[in-house]
């Protein structure tokens, strides 16, 4: 198999691997489903942390700006989910189009803390400002007045489920697309040596504007499949206390890589999930799991396979070359 | 006019408050280049001990006591175990570690003393009259103690030569050790200093809120909006802007309640507006990540 | 002539850089007590980036570096300053919010040496600005006070990195003097592209190009060629 077929197989290996494992054990669909979602949103700030080198602390608020668009859009202008899909994904373009030039400029921690206050003031916004239309902590309901959507009707769970992995299917191809383009290279090269990109001739300002509107709508469209699949929102999804978990996760997969995100999706909700049987609150393994990632296993699961992919690769080239 | 008197000084209570507790993060960027975000911990940690030694002696200054040195232990611990690895690194490595730390620390609080909030009494109930407007001694207290704690960290900075080194070392760590000075030991120190800080802070903030788990989190919000908007690595902007957003919260919230939340977030966002740097910022700072 | 046998600073083979990025390739040098020498080299060469692995602020790749026949890599900084390899930096940059007074303290209370009066018998100027702000000097004045903080702890090496960049000719005038006073207690290494100097007071030239030392000489002709070479 050449590498160019089997770097091609792989979305398809991975959306066909979980939608085999959703048939060997049915009990765990809700859970595959989430890994889909999950996987959208750690490829948002994957775009951030791994490739632009932005550390945000804020980004439950993309998450959640798109879960309530979607609602809004659902609860009181139309019926159609795929619509509100498509109000989400606007959302976010429109969001990073509006912030980026603001946020991309302050570098380093400022873009951090400013991101955790913006999500603070999101939070505060839904829970309390706009409490007149987003219900406040009671939540948005809105699954009876969605309408069937044509060929699959994605309010059932199990076409959910199905929508969710064509989702991830395509979105892998692209992102794929992306890594392998000049857009993966130059995002790479403005954290490793932005001089450098400036005197070839590149606006790197723009490049990392246009990386932030990526990742804005990855979060956004990530936050409207969770608001469809659950038929409501609530502030919870926007919280700052959980803008470390996604970070957490993108480190546990490998950052920077194509696949991390999907590893470190299953990785992370696959110890939460084994862990909440018995403690509920997993602030305690996120910062033990973290360090131990940060310190020892900085590549990250996908980073640490392909690693030893190359490896192997390598020495079979060699001893090939030996008779 | 007696509403205001209040707000005034609940404000500078807050101001208090803030500044104890943002201490460590403006040494942390400004000497250290790192974000220190654990510094929440040992916040939440001097209003938890305060919590168990009021209920068990009655004596609020006794926990105020064991916060200060129970977050400096901490510190110690943290910065010569864990930090020392990261000083020199991306600042997000710093950022992740410590704000990893924090997690831990809260997942820890909640084993021992549980999810529910916990009440802690005011050591003493008198109110002081000036003008006819009653305002809690207590409040008066807050505000004396961290006045004496920003004169008393001025000297330090100002007249010893432990203190001159940790300046020199805000504006240029290189040259400190290109002297010949160890400055490890200069972070070790300045590190537990802070961390003891933060741990006062919480200890004096603990009969003023419930004390939960979670109590950090909403401090590392305001803390860091008070350090970006002082500008980072500026002891002198820290100071001056817990000043501005105590006031902010305090009379904001007066005016219209939601204010007290978001007027020191709005605050910040338009003055990094004009100024990316914040108040009193360094140009170089900035840009934390290339160093 | 014993103790030109064993050089007070002794670098083979070295290799170093900024993470990955490779700057200097195979650098070997001898430094002997007592002697000048002067580093020349264009902007980017990689005089600075030697001068900051052997003041242990960069790891070396590879090498060694022995300063008194003490192998030095992997020291702190602050280490190798107390060993007596005091290193001034290029950017001239005091302590600007401390007085001249307060920039000497620091300096002592490292090194524990107090002796401001030798210093100043070397720096007379300095004398007379004690109590000013350290961000208020001028550019020579600046030099002239990390020229004084390095000498304090009596080192054995000094390294300089371009000392006269951005003064005006009569200032290089005075600090040239000032070198050849300093001499007589310890050995300098400088940075210097200012071909009066150079040829003045260096005993030998190092001429580095892309990371590699290029030329070395000690002959007074040749140095003059070296440097000339440098503008060509
Ligand atoms: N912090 C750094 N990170 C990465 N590369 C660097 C860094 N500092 C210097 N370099 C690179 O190392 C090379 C050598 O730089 P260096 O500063 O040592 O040159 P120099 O000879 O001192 O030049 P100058 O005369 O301008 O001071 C240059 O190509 C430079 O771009
Ligand atoms: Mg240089």
């Amino acid at each position: 198999m050449t590498k160019r077929t089997y770097e091609w197989i792989l979305p398809f290996l991975f959306t066909g691997g979980l939608i085999l494992t959703r048939y060997l054990f049915p009990a765990k669909m809700t859970f595959i489903t989430e890994v889909a979602l999950y996987t959208l949103y750690v490829m948002g700030n994957n775009i951030l942390f791994g490739y632009l080198g932005y550390v945000s602390f804020g980004q439950p608020v993309y998450l959640s700006m798109g879960a309530y668009s979607a609602a809004i859009y659902l609860a009181y202008l139309g019926r159609n989910p795929l619509t509100a899909i498509l109000v989400a994904i606007l959302m976010g373009i429109l969001v990073g189009i509006l912030m980026g030039p603001v946020l991309i400029r302050l570098r380093g921690s400022y873009f951090t803390l400013v991101n955790a206050a913006f999500c603070a003031i999101g939070l505060f916004t839904v829970e309390r400002l706009l409490i007149g239309i987003t219900r406040g902590n009671d939540g948005l309901w809105f699954r009876t007045r969605m309408v069937a959507t044509p060929l699959l009707d994605i309010r059932q769970p199990k076409n959910f489920f199905f929508f969710a992995m064509l989702v991830l299917l395509v979105i892998f191809i692209l992102y794929r697309r992306m890594d392998r383009s000049v857009l993966g290279a130059a995002f790479k090269a403005t954290q490793g040596n932005e001089r450098r990109m400036q005197f070839l001739g590149y606006d790197t300002f723009k490049i990392r504007w246009l990386g932030f509107v990526l990742a804005t709508v990855l979060s956004t469209l990530a936050g409207s499949l969770y608001a469809i699949n659950f038929g409501f929102v609530n502030p919870n999804l926007g919280e700052n206390s959980r803008a470390a978990e996604v970070i957490v996760a993108t480190l546990l997969g490998g950052s920077g890589t194509v696949y991390g995100p999907f590893f470190g999706a299953i990785t992370f909700l696959g110890i939460k999930e084994i862990v909440s049987q018995w403690i509920t609150r997993w602030e305690l393994l996120v910062g033990v799991l973290t360090i131990i990632v940060l310190f020892k296993f900085n590549r990250g699961v996908w980073g640490t396979f392909t690693d030893l992919l190359h490896r192997s690769r390598k020495t079979m080239l060699m001893q090939r070359k030996t008779p | 006019m007696s509403v205001w008197l209040s707000a005034v000084v609940y404000g500078l209570s807050t101001s208090a408050i803030l500044f104890l507790v943002s201490i460590a993060l403006s040494v942390g960027y400004g000497l250290m280049r790192i974000v220190n975000l654990e510094a929440m911990l040992y916040y939440s940690l001097g209003a938890y001990l305060t919590y168990t030694l009021v209920s068990s002696t009655g004596s609020m200054w006794l926990g105020a006591l064991s916060g200060v040195l129970v977050g400096a232990a901490l510190g110690f611990l943290v910065e010569t175990q864990l930090l020392r690895r990261v000083y020199g690194k991306n600042m997000l490595f710093s950022m992740v570690t410590t704000f990893s730390v924090y997690l831990i620390g809260i997942g820890l609080i909640q084993y021992i003393w549980g999810l529910n909030p916990k009440p802690v009494a005011s050591p003493t109930d008198t109110m002081l009259r000036f003008w006819g407007v009653a305002i809690p001694l207590y409040r008066v207290m807050i505000i004396g103690i961290a006045g004496i704690t920003y004169i008393g960290f001025q000297l330090f900075l100002t007249r010893t030569i432990v203190g001159k080194a940790i300046r020199a070392g805000i504006e240029n760590r290189d040259h400190v050790q290109s002297l010949g000075i160890n400055i490890y030991r200069i972070f070790t120190l300045t590190f537990v200093l802070a961390s003891g800080l933060a741990g006062l802070g919480g200890a004096l903030n603990a009969p003023l809120i419930m004390v939960g788990p979670y109590m950090g989190n909403d401090m590392l919000l305001y803390a860091f909006t008070t350090v970006i908007l002082g500008g980072l690595g500026s002891l002198k902007g820290t100071f001056v802007s817990a000043l501005i957003l105590g006031q902010v919260i305090s009379i904001g919230g007066t005016i219209w309640s939601p204010l007290s939340f978001v007027g020191p977030f709005f605050v910040m966002f338009t003055v990094l507006i004009f100024k990316p740097n914040g108040l009193f910022g360094v140009k170089g700072i900035a840009f934390g990540f290339d160093q | 002539m014993e103790e030109s046998k064993t050089p007070l600073l002794r670098v083979r083979n070295l290799y170093s850089g900024y993470g990955n990025l490779k700057v200097l390739f195979d650098i070997t040098m001898d430094v002997y007590s007592g002697e000048v020498i002067c580093l020349v080299g264009r902007n980017g060469a990689g005089k600075t980036t030697l001068f900051r692995t052997l003041a242990g602020f960069l790891k070396p790749f590879s090498g060694e570096i022995l300063f008194k026949q003490k192998n030095v890599v992997g020291n702190f900084p602050f280490e190798i300053a107390l060993s007596g390899l005091k290193y001034v930096h290029q950017d001239k940059q005091v302590f600007s919010d401390l007085t001249v007074r307060e920039n000497l303290e620091l300096a002592s209370y490292a090194t524990k040496d107090y002796d401001w009066d030798r210093v100043f018998t070397y720096l007379p100027k300095l004398k007379v600005l004690l109590q000013r702000k350290a961000g208020l000097l001028s550019g020579g004045e600046k030099q002239m006070l990390l020229i004084a903080m390095a000498l304090l702890g009596r080192p054995s090496l000094v390294l300089m990195d371009e000392p006269t960049e951005g003064l005006a000719p009569h200032l290089i005038q005075d600090l040239t003097q000032v070198f050849k006073e300093i001499r007589k207690e310890t050995t300098l290494c400088i940075v210097e592209q200012n071909l009066p100097m150079v040829t003045q007071i260096a005993d030998k030239v190092y001429s580095m190009k892309e990371g590699k030392i290029v030329a070395e000489t000690s002959n007074p002709e040749e140095i003059r060629a070296l440097v000339f070479e440098k503008y060509l």
